[in-house]
């Protein structure tokens, strides 16, 4: 572990635009590493698991700072960091599951600092914010040398830690569809300790029911049992169009496994994440129809 | 010199049982208090250890050359540099560095100290090792099989303390045999047999190890540290490096906590000897991933008993053999198979006992002290299985506990006589406390577990000065670790006797130099000890005082009494000295210096019955029963702890703020230890050398601690106390597994008690 | 090496040093500017003990670069005692037994000074969760709450 200092960086760049960020990243390369709030970086450098010789910024970028509702979408910068998730009256009601996600990661100096975007693009196969993310449906509006795109975050994540992002490309913005009516969300997440956790098990859910409880829309998403965030799309066709009992929440409870390849690490066995997953499954589609059922 | 009155006949001051201020409160809150972390010392150096990559294997070649020729590194030893450089106090198998052979991951392999700690640090990387891989003993049943490579090949030839019995993996093997066991489970109606397993956890300490050394030009060497044990640290660098104990002065600084972790010598050899070379000062300090894999963790340990029980439950025998996983190197673990002996039979009554207590090597790092080292480990198999006898013969496991509990005059486990003991009654009040009797709500059980523990004699030694201007000055040779222990209990002691304010007192501590012998903050010792030793060194002060005033007065020295700052008549309050005049008067002879010594005479034991064993009884024992409320998810398996209780006999409370303190922080420790806590070894590596991956109770991770005192005072400790700082740490695996085991029906015999392993008891029907 | 100029403002004073750009927060401020009340204990973010204050707001300083730090208010536990004085939060855990070893305490103390900034009643409940992300590994909390509900009342107490 370091002292001190992250030795290998030579020059700390703090640009003011997202295009200025791309430039300077493109003309750098690979030795550049982008820094958001740092709380993951940070970690890495700590530990030397990377050594880059330059830091760019992205702290002073206005633009992705910004946290509001537009006409069919909620807009939430990259820059936005937890903690104004948690405390924003966006994520209240129907979309609480993103605000519920926020606060569990890390403790609250942690989510002062660390952004939805650094969240997001860290790709964690662990991490509690992008199975929110997935069930909401939101997209990613993301910026680079070739300018800008809009990547679906169901194909956001390739790999294990590995993006959509080509080299230089950040993400500016997500957009969260707004929430129709009778929209209600859930997270749940599984873990050792209550707080400062890596997820044993994770679970989104988004849950749209009309007047008689069948279901109009699902979304969910679940973390820490594949190398990359998934989406459990067999569950959500289960659920669809069909009213909501027991029975067919048991029934997409377990069609999550279809999506779910967990393995043995430090926190728990496969064995074990593999029997969690439709417990938490189920109790997160219950707790997102009851909230569907109260949303205003 | 007056004989003091016998300690335990003087009447406590009246600020005795308060919650007296700690005198080192207001630096600590404003952030101003200097820790060994803190310290600094002009022109100093950095060092840092480059460790072994590989957990056993022997070194093929070592290159320094890269590192020597850093600019900035400023010496680079190895293993070729301290051949004859070993540690430990009962068995020295342990070079400093890596000699040969390494026998851990992360085991030193060399050391540097350079201008600045990135340098040193990017010299320890220029350093390349070439090994031969060796088999790895990953656990005690490898150790101890047969045909297994030895860890140590030439352990006979290491010098050992003669009680330690030893033979090759088996680092220390001691064993308790009273009565007739065979004969006791051939008649018994019962016998239960049953395995446990315990993690290995670490102290983790906020404040890791850290020293600074510093020799001036006649070859004396200053070191500061952040340790519990400076006379013991002093004889340790005298031992180990072979430099007079005369040249070496130990002055411990602020400490952030130690929990046993920093009883040895851990970075001071480094220190001294890149000092030495470098004839400059150099710190060193131990980064947060060192600490997990290379400090002192408490050993992991596998414990079978076989318990005999008649008709009604009550016990008659027990056969125990406890496998104490205790790493690569013995430090203190040749000690520790002497608790287990003690701890596993428990404080109840037994017709036999055969247990057998062994510390076995393995390649992991080398286990140490860790607040009452070598308890949870046996108290959580003796407590599992007293409620698993309690269920399978219909017996409430409180009525069991209540029907088998010691009483005064009854012996303990190695036929010490015990008084005192109030276990009943810490049973009572813990049971009464938790509702015991009530029905349980769903998903919820209630847990019960005892425990009793030592409060460690060894010297304690204090002087106390009457300054010129009449103020107090009192000079120990223990140290504060946190526990308040002597800013609070010792400090008030010594207020008390005196008659003044404890801020009023001035407090030196842990100096060997200036300081008296103390044996250290070890073994809850610190406030009962010392604070034998400051009654009589604070009686030696007030003869000597009204000796003084006596021949100024004109009045008899026994009609004076130190009162209100004075030294006046009892008879006649207006005849009267100020201390400031007494302290003048006293000057012409020297001075006026209060001392005082105390070592508790041992206890006697059946000596006939042990072997093996460093030390064979709790001295001043105490006793202590803890409950728990706790709730299982039966399809998670995950445990919300909702109510933790301690009730703990104090013998006598000092203060009752520190004193719960210590119940607290022990208990939340040992929540840990239940819930969260394990160092995982994979093939012989740390796979979580950190706070992200080790699991220490975060603050919502545990309710309030309650804790209840419980006073049966003791013969021997000021004013009746007992040592409480390491008891509240013992019982909670225990207490917590029977919680479980009330609610959901499922015994777990495996810490740490996670969701996973509960949820796997509950669902392994097959 | 070549350093980089930073401005740093800690505790109301203006700081211009000279850091290699990699350098963290925690490590600026213990080494370079002296102030070292606020501690190490992880160097990862995980156990709060190097918790200051960035505008107001509770950062683990082990893992923020000191460049970041550019630009914001910086508070240490060095910067809560004006003139020597405690504030009602350093007295409630001296006074509360929510001191023992202390190597926790001024990164509790900041971390707590954020929670009550933000939420000056806060609950029981509330306390523990604005403070999970500060390890104590001696008093096993239980006081500690107890300081800052203690602190937040005395501090509703004081005139503004």
């Amino acid at each position: 572990m370091t002292a001190h200092a992250a030795t290998s960086v030579a020059s700390f760049a703090r640009p003011t635009t997202v295009a200025e960020a791309v430039d300077l990243k493109a003309s750098l390369g690979d030795d550049a590493v982008y820094l958001a709030g740092g709380t993951d970086l940070g970690v890495v450098l700590r530990r030397r698991q990377a050594l880059p010789a330059h830091l760019i910024c992205l702290d002073s970028i206005g633009e992705i700072q910004v946290l509001k509702e537009e006409s069919d979408h909620l807009v939430v910068g990259a820059g936005v960091t937890h903690r104004r998730i948690e405390e924003s009256p966006l994520f209240a009601t129907a979309l609480v599951a993103l605000a519920e996600a926020c606060r569990t990661v890390g403790s609250v100096q942690i989510r002062n600092v660390a952004t939805i975007g650094g969240n997001l693009a860290n790709a964690s196969p662990a991490a509690d914010v992008p199975p929110v993310m997935v069930a909401l449906g939101a997209a990613l509006d993301v910026y680079g040398p070739e300018g800008p795109r809009t990547i679906d975050i169901d194909q956001f994540f390739r790999g294990y830690r590995a993006t959509a992002l080509g080299p230089a490309e950040i993400i500016q913005r997500l957009r969260i569809p707004t929430p129709r009516s009778n929209t209600g969300s859930a997270f749940l997440k599984l873990g050792r300790r209550r707080a400062m956790e890596i997820s044993i098990v994770c679970v989104g859910v988004r849950l749209v029911t009309d007047n008689d409880g069948t279901v109009t829309d699902a979304g969910i998403g679940l973390g820490s049992v594949a190398p990359t965030t998934v989406r459990a799309p067999a569950s959500e066709t289960v659920l669809l169009g069909r009213p909501l009992t027991d029975q067919l929440i048991a029934e997409a409870a377990e069609a999550a496994m279809e999506v779910c390849t967990p393995i043995d690490d430090v926190r728990a066995s496969a064995a074990y994440r593999r029997s969690m997953v439709p417990v938490l499954v189920e109790r997160g589609i219950r707790i997102a129809a009851s909230r569907s059922r109260s949303s205003i | 010199m007056r004989t003091p009155t016998k300690i335990v006949e003087t009447a406590p001051p009246g600020i005795i049982g308060t919650s007296s201020p700690r005198l080192d409160r207001r630096d600590k809150v404003a952030g101003t208090f200097e820790y060994g972390a803190d310290a600094i010392r002009p022109g100093m150096l950095w060092g840092r250890l480059r460790r072994s990559e590989i957990p056993h294997g022997i070194i093929r070649s070592i290159d320094i050359s890269h590192a020597v020729a850093l600019p900035g590194v400023r010496s680079v030893i190895t293993g070729e540099d301290t051949v004859d450089f070993l540690a430990s106090r009962l068995i020295r198998d342990e070079p400093i560095i890596a000699h040969e052979r390494v026998r851990y991951h992360g085991e030193p392999v060399a050391a540097v100290a350079a201008d600045t700690e990135e340098i040193a640090e990017e010299a320890c990387r220029l350093i390349t090792v070439e090994y031969q891989p060796l088999p790895i003993i990953h656990d005690t049943g490898e150790a101890l099989a047969d045909g297994a490579p030895l860890i140590h090949p030439n352990w006979e030839s290491y010098w050992a303390a003669p009680l330690v019995r030893r033979n090759g993996n088996v680092m220390s093997h001691a064993s308790l045999k009273r009565g007739d066991v065979a004969s006791a489970f051939a008649a018994a109606p019962h016998v239960f047999e049953d395995h446990y397993d315990v993690s290995m956890v670490h102290q983790v300490s906020l404040e890791g190890r850290v020293a600074i050394a510093e020799f001036d030009s006649d070859g004396n060497v200053h070191v500061w540290s952040s340790h519990q044990y400076p006379f013991g640290l002093r004889q340790d660098l005298a031992d180990i490096l072979h430099i007079p104990v005369g040249k070496i002065r130990v002055t411990i600084t602020g400490v952030g906590g130690g929990f046993g972790g920093k009883l040895y010598a851990g970075v001071e050899p480094y220190c001294v000897l890149l000092s030495q070379r470098t004839r400059r000062p150099v710190k060193m300090r131990f980064t947060r991933d060192e600490e997990m894999i290379a400090t002192s963790p408490r050993t992991g340990a596998r414990v079978s008993l076989r318990t005999a029980v008649d008709e009604t439950g009550r016990f008659l025998a027990r056969e125990g053999v406890i496998h104490y996983d205790s790493g690569a190197y013995s430090a203190s673990s040749p000690s520790i198979v002497s608790v287990g002996l003690l701890a596993l039979p428990g404080p109840y009554r037994w017709k036999a006992l055969s247990i057998d207590a062994m510390a076995v090597y393995t390649n992991k790092a080398n286990c140490g002290s860790y607040r009452a080292p070598g308890a949870p480990q046996a108290v959580f198999a003796g407590e599992s299985q007293i409620d698993k006898i309690a269920r399978s013969l219909d017996i409430d496991p409180f009525d069991l506990r209540m029907m088998n509990a010691v009483e005064d005059g009854d012996l303990g486990p190695t036929g010490q006589v015990l008084n005192s003991v109030s276990l009943k009654e810490t049973l009572k009040v813990a049971a009464e406390a938790i509702g015991w009797t009530e029905p349980r709500q769903h998903g919820r059980g209630k847990g019960l577990a005892c425990s009793w523990w030592t409060t460690t004699g060894g010297a304690s030694s204090a002087y106390i000065r009457l300054d010129e201007d009449g103020s107090f000055v009192l000079v120990v040779g223990g140290t504060e670790i946190g526990t308040g222990a002597l800013t609070a209990g010792v400090a008030q002691i010594c207020a008390g006797e005196l008659g003044i304010d404890p801020e009023e007192l001035q407090l030196i501590s842990a100096d060997t130099e200036v300081t008296p012998y103390d044996f250290g903050a070890q073994g809850s010792r610190t406030t009962v000890q010392i604070g034998n030793a400051v009654i009589k060194a604070t009686a030696d002060l007030k003869s000597q005082m009204f000796e003084v005033a006596a021949g100024e007065l004109g009045i008899d020295p026994d009609r004076l009494e130190l009162a209100d700052k004075q030294i006046r008549s009892r008879d006649d309050p207006t005849r009267a000295l100020e201390l400031s005049e007494v302290a003048r008067l006293g000057a012409s002879r020297g001075g006026l210096l209060g001392r005082g010594s105390h070592l508790q005479p041992p206890t006697a034991f059946d000596e006939a019955a042990v072997e093996g064993a460093v030390f064979g009884v709790f001295n001043t024992p105490s006793f202590g029963t803890h409950a728990c409320e706790i709730e299982v998810d039966a399809d998670t398996g995950e445990a919300t702890l909702h109510r933790y209780l301690v009730v703990q006999d104090v013998g006598k409370v000092i203060n009752p703020l520190y004193a719960k303190g210590q119940l607290s922080g022990g208990a939340v420790q040992g929540i840990g230890q239940a819930l969260f806590e394990e160092l995982s070894y994979r093939d012989g590596v740390v796979a979580n050398p950190n706070l992200t991956d080790y699991k220490v109770p975060t603050i919502v991770d545990v309710p309030e601690v309650e804790t209840i005192l419980v006073e049966r005072p003791s013969p021997t400790g000021p004013y009746g106390a007992k040592g409480v700082g390491e008891t509240g740490i013992i019982a909670p695996t225990a207490c917590i597994a029977n919680g479980i085991y009330d609610a959901v029906g499922v015994q777990v015999t495996r810490t740490p008690l996670t969701a996973q392993r509960i949820w796997e008891a509950l669902h392994s029907d097959t | 090496m070549t350093l980089i100029p930073l401005e740093l403002r800690v505790n109301g004073a203006v700081h211009q040093i000279q850091v290699t750009p990699g350098a963290f927060l925690l490590d600026v401020l213990r080494d370079d500017l002296g102030l070292q009340g606020t501690k190490e204990a992880c160097a990862e973010g995980e156990c709060g003990a190097c918790t200051v204050l960035i505008d107001g707001r509770a950062v683990t300083s082990c893992i923020y670069f000191a460049a970041q730090a550019q630009g914001h208010e910086i508070t240490t536990i060095e910067g809560l005692s004006d003139d020597g004085l405690l504030q009602p939060l350093q007295q409630a855990f001296a006074d509360l037994g929510a001191v023992q070893c202390g190597f926790c305490t001024p990164g509790l103390v900041m971390a707590a000074t954020g929670l009550l900034d933000q939420s000056p009643n806060p609950s029981a409940a509330e306390v523990r969760e604005g403070l999970a992300g500060n390890l104590c590994r001696c008093t096993g909390y239980g006081n500690i709450v107890w300081a800052v509900l203690d602190a937040a009342m005395q501090r509703g107490r004081e005139p503004l």
